[in-house]
């Protein structure tokens, strides 16, 4: 092996800067590489939010107002949804208790007797409101047996005649504040979605023939705008 | 380039010579340093390192991106099939509404019976089943289900004309808020059989409403709270069917052609309407009606104005009017519940569930797990 003496060190030296400065290129570009990636990553990842929040947003508007009837059910005061949120029915078992109202029922969620009241069809082909006032478990009641229905006897006030069927609701409203979409049902205003919406242009309103337009728009949504617009109906 | 050959003269970097001797060949400078640096372990492969550590990072990133992407498209897909079994469920009863064309097989308390059922774009399954709540309301439950298993359930409460139920509502042969003077109605044979109709003495329903052979008798009132405003007969109507809804689904419109023999189904005119020959069928008539003479009608007749028999004219069944009903001495109301029963039975525009008028969807029902 031939060893380098002192003088070849200057060799040395022009290879080692050579390699450093290759080296930072080689780290600027990883770095540069890693920043990019970092932000696709990120505008994706965003994306797949503003989507995600979309499509709540949308689904949220359109089941809502899917079974109620406007100014019945529903009706935008300001910018704001006021509704009946439904959150399932029941129809008359055939056998009945001697005290409440039999029935089967489904939904989203169980009947809450404190934040619940009923819409009820009577015999005659009426609806009415009554309070709920009470729920009880009972298997014994002889209903059909329908998959997704479960047995209950229900106490109303005022207790109604000839019932047949009910939808069970609370009282709830929808609208886009503070950046967010939000829930009311009581005092606070609940978000859904995260807080960048841009409000400016974010809002409901009434569409041309009687349904609810919403308009979505996201803050620093860069090059390509995120914003959305569409309009939900109620059936009849 | 191979080797330096021996006695070679060889100048160093600081300008000194010296020869080559016995020995091997010798090699190039770099070949040289190579073997120097391949000595020198830890200054080779640095690089590489980074490289390769940027790339895992580049790669974990975009690994992340590409999952998050995934998740996206999955979700954007079950947000999709939440939309189309919905859609789904929905279209099946909007199919079922339109094309059943029947009696109500439902038991009022028993188990669903199976409606209609069928396969939408994309092999989507729907079914829709009926559950009887009384004698003509029914609460419709259309369930879709995507090919990839996603459920969706919506409910509807319709209104399915019952013949006997609509019958036994009539609580006189003639209900009309002006009727009586100088009219012969028959009630001595009710319940009977009559040419091409049958004895409905059977029916409890029917027996019970008619016990008391009651001739006349004022407007019941309309139907329901929620059905539109109007009471009496001025409104023409059957149950929740209002007039332009009759006139929708009418089989026959008068004037027209000659009847023909047998039943006609629903047959409906407005303004001015004469019959002048025989026929038979629900008859809705939003106006006048004048039954000319020799004529006769054999079935139901609603009328939302005044009904005039001419000479020697008959109406067999039931007649429910607006107005007076005035009738020639040799004309004769013929009371017959059960002319009235066969004719709603015959009338098959009449025989399919409707959306309750007003509010009909009933829901939200959970989708469930068969």
């Amino acid at each position: 092996m031939i060893r380098g003496r002192a003088g070849r060190g200057g060799f040395l030296l022009v290879e080692a800067l050579v390699s450093a400065l290759l080296l930072l290129l080689l780290l600027q570009a990883i770095w540069w590489t890693i920043a990019l990636q970092v932000a696709v990553a990120v505008r994706v990842s965003r994306g797949a939010r503003v989507l995600d929040e979309t499509r709540l947003v949308r689904h949220v508007v359109a089941a809502e107002i899917g079974v109620g009837r406007r100014g019945e059910d529903w009706a935008l005061l300001g910018d704001e949804l006021h509704l009946r949120a439904f959150r399932g029915m029941a129809f008359a078992c055939r056998g009945q208790p001697s005290q409440g109202w039999g029935v089967a029922w489904s939904g989203r969620r169980n009947p809450n007797r404190a934040k619940d009241s009923v819409l009820v069809l009577s015999a005659d082909g009426g609806w009415q409101t009554a309070k709920l006032v009470r729920t009880r478990r009972r298997q014994a009641l002889d209903c059909p047996d329908l998959h997704g229905f479960e047995r209950q006897i229900w106490t109303l006030d005022p207790a109604p005649t000839s019932p047949l069927a009910a939808l069970f609701f609370e009282r709830g409203a929808y609208r886009f504040s503070a950046g967010a979409f939000r829930y009311r049902r009581g005092a606070g205003w609940q978000p859904l979605t995260g807080a960048d919406l841009d409000s400016t242009f974010t809002m409901l309103e009434t569409a041309a023939g009687g349904g609810v337009a919403a308009s979505m728009k996201w803050e620093d949504s860069g090059a390509a705008p995120w914003s959305f617009r569409w309009t939900a109906w109620s059936p009849e | 380039m191979g080797g330096l050959r021996r006695g070679a003269v060889v100048v160093s970097m600081d300008g000194m010579e010296s020869r080559v001797k016995s020995g091997p060949p010798l090699h190039r400078r770099g070949e040289e340093s190579d073997r120097v640096r391949d000595e020198a372990p830890g200054q080779g492969g640095f690089a590489l390192v980074f490289v390769l550590l940027g790339m895992l990072a580049a790669l974990g990133i975009a690994s992340a991106a590409v999952a998050t992407a995934v998740g996206q498209a999955r979700s954007a897909a079950a947000a999709g099939n939440v939309v189309h079994a919905r859609a789904g469920a929905r279209a099946g009863l909007e199919r079922t509404l339109t094309q059943v064309r029947d009696t109500s097989r439902a038991v009022v308390g028993a188990a669903a019976v199976p409606l209609a059922a069928g396969e939408l774009s994309a092999h989507m399954a729907w079914s829709v089943a009926a559950i009887r709540l009384s004698a003509e309301f029914h609460l419709l439950i259309g369930e879709a289900r995507t090919p990839n298993g996603v459920p969706w359930r919506e409910g509807r409460i319709a209104w399915w004309m019952d013949p006997v139920a609509r019958v036994a509502a009539h609580r006189a042969v003639v209900e009309s808020p002006g009727a009586g003077a100088g009219v012969t109605v028959e009630v001595d044979s009710l319940l009977a059989a009559r040419p091409r109709v049958p004895s409905c003495g059977h029916v409890a329903d029917i027996a019970r409403a008619f016990g008391d052979a009651v001739p006349f008798r004022g407007c019941p009132p309309s139907p329901g709270g929620g059905s539109p405003a109007g009471s009496g007969c001025a409104d023409v109507r059957l149950g929740w069917l209002d007039w332009p809804r009759l006139r929708e689904m009418a089989d026959r419109t008068l004037p027209g052609p000659a009847f023909p023999s047998g039943w006609l189904g629903l047959v409906v005119g407005s303004g001015n309407v004469v019959v002048d020959a025989a026929g038979a069928g629900v008859l809705v008539v939003d106006g006048d009606l004048t039954l000319g003479a020799g004529s006769s009608w054999t079935g139901l007749a609603l009328v939302s104005g005044t009904v005039a028999l001419r000479g020697s004219s008959r109406l067999l069944g039931l007649l429910r009017a607006g107005g007076s009903v005035v009738a020639a001495p040799d004309a004769v109301v013929d009371g017959s519940p059960c002319a009235a029963l066969e004719s709603l039975r015959r009338a098959r525009a009449l025989l399919r569930p409707v959306a309750l008028p007003g509010r009909s969807w009933a829901g939200p029902i959970s989708p469930g797990a068969k």
